[in-house]
Parts: C-alpha cells; structure tokens; sequence
C-alpha cells in the first residue's frame, strides 16, 4: 500500500507488498524508539517534581505530582498499545 | 602548688565561666522586626494566600528548603505571566500542525492504526512540551526573606542552579526595563550586586520591579539598623 502507487510498474506485487512490510516495520521501530525517549522524559519530569518539591514547599506540589505521575501512566499505556496495534 | 599554675584548674574555671552557646540558642537572639513595621512597600500588601501568582507578598503557603525558624519570606517572585504568550503560542501552532497536515493529505500513504499512533505521539509531545514550560515556570522563583535573597533557576528538566545572598551583602541593587511591553505591563529585571560568592544575582522579568527595588532597599536599611541596635549576633 505504501508505495503501491509509486512503483506499480514493472514491479510484480508480491515484491511491493513485502517491501511495504519492510517499511512498515521501519516506521514501527522509530515509534517505539519515539515512545521510548518520551517514556525516559515523562520519568525526568517526575524525578524533577520530586526534587524540586523539596526546595520550594506549597500545596500544589502534590497535584504536580499527580499530573505527572498521570503523565507517565499514560506514556506507559501508550507504549503497550503501540507494541500491540502497530 | 598554687592554683595560677595548675593548668588543668583554670581549664575547668574556664569551662565554668564561659559555657558554650549551641546554634539553636545563639538563632533565638536574632530579633527581628515585623516587615510592615518597617517597610512602606509590604505594608500596603495583603498575605498571598494562592500559590500561582508571580507576586506573593507574605505568602502563608510557601516555605522553602533550609528556611530557618527565625527566618520570614516576605515576597516570592516568579516570571511576569506574559513572559509565558510565546510558549502559549507555539502550543497553539503545534495543535494546528495535524489539522494542516490533514487538510492537505500528507499522512494519506500510511495505515490508520500508523495515522491514530502518530496523532497520539504528537499531542503527548505538545503536552510534554507546555507542561515542561509550566514546570520551569513554576519552580523558578526568587526568594525574599529577612534574612537573604534566593534565586532558584529550574532552568531545564536536567538543570537547576539555586544561589542566595545575605540582605547585608549587598551592595548595589538595578532596576532594568526597557520596552514598550514592559513598560504597559510593568514588569522588568532586577540586577543585584553582591559581595559573594556570585557577585550578580539577577531577578528576571519579574512584576513590578520598582517595587521590589523599594523593598530591597528598605531591608538592607533594616539590616543595618539591626546591626546598630545590636538585634543581631
């Protein structure tokens, strides 16, 4: 499908189909390489708020902590779901 | 043999006579004075009681690391909200990018389970990208007391750079604002000279600089006073 209409001819369609395939997989591998460093900046931000909720102490500090620990449940999440639908 | 040359006796007067005074005690003598009874600038102000603003005049709801007991903050400062439009704005151009995208067909040739994982990744990106600036936001902030200044930069998510000076450190403090924006919205920096370690310690873009500058002027006043009266060790 990917590049069906580029090189449709003189190309048998066997050889199409498996070269999509081998894009595809291509593209899949930079996802998970993508989701994988969003993974370790959702875990730096989460560290950060740890640290610096020590060294300026309010109320919100705690909601920070929620939104990113939320943060990283759902890179987490995302990165399972891309491993099972890509 | 008399006592004058008995060295461990006079050891043991000594001891008697001049007993050590521990950290906490020699803390507790420190008096200092309520800032309204001194400060024109912070007697006119209410107690912040929110947590999000860029002016917090005798906040009851922020204490910070290695605060001492005797130590009060009398003003929290962080960047003016304006300062805040150029990341809002590029958050707004990044939620736009996939409609464009779309309206034009680019990401046509891929499966729609590639389409739905790329859209995904790019709001998560823009997420992470507007809480980032949020979070850098919110934990730069520069630290009056009574005591010192303290500017804590969150500079990024891997680097932070926290610096204080003592009131009585001071030796010269600048106001900077230039242009039309800050000078509507009144805000501006604060350069402040000092004799430390770090000889500059600088408030950026914080609201009314003025102010502040007033503020700082009647601390080291206060501390000097302190110093004459004989309110500090």
């Amino acid at each position: 499908m990917l590049l069906q209409t580029a090189l449709s001819f003189g190309v048998n369609s066997a050889g199409i189909e498996s070269f999509d395939r081998f894009l595809l997989g291509g593209v899949k591998i930079l996802f998970l390489i993508g989701i994988l460093l969003y993974l370790i900046f959702a875990i730096i931000i989460v560290r950060q708020i740890n640290v610096m909720k020590k060294t300026l102490i309010t109320p919100f500090e705690p909601v920070i902590l929620t939104i990113g620990l939320t943060h990283l449940a759902f890179v987490l999440i995302v990165g399972v779901l891309f491993l099972l639908i890509l | 043999m008399p006592d004058v040359f008995d060295s461990k006796m006079k050891s043991k007067q000594k001891k008697v006579e001049t007993p050590q005074k521990n950290v906490s005690e020699v803390k507790h003598e420190v008096c200092h004075r309520h800032v309204d009874e001194y400060s024109e600038v912070m007697r006119h102000e209410t107690p912040a009681t929110g947590v999000l603003s860029a002016f917090m005049p005798k906040p009851l709801l922020v204490s910070f690391d290695n605060q001492d007991a005797s130590e009060n903050i009398i003003l929290v400062l962080r960047s003016h909200p304006f300062t805040l439009i150029k990341p809002i704005f590029i958050t707004i151009i990044m939620l736009l990018v996939p409609v464009l995208l779309r309206s034009v067909g680019m990401f046509d040739f891929l499966p729609s389970n590639y389409q739905a994982a790329s859209l995904i990744l790019w709001f998560m990106i823009i997420f992470g990208f507007a809480f980032e600036v949020f979070l850098v936001w919110f934990f730069s902030v520069y630290i009056i007391t009574d005591e010192r200044i303290i500017d804590v930069d969150f500079v990024s998510l891997i680097h932070k750079d926290i610096s204080s000076a003592k009131i009585d450190k001071i030796e010269d403090v600048t106001t900077v604002t230039g242009g039309a924006l800050q000078s509507m919205f009144d805000f501006g920096s604060i350069k402040i000279q000092t004799a430390g370690a770090k000889t500059e310690i600088v408030f950026e873009n914080i609201p009314h600089p003025s102010r502040v500058t007033k503020l700082l002027n009647e601390l080291i006043l206060e501390e000097e006073l302190e110093k004459i009266e004989g309110r500090v060790n």
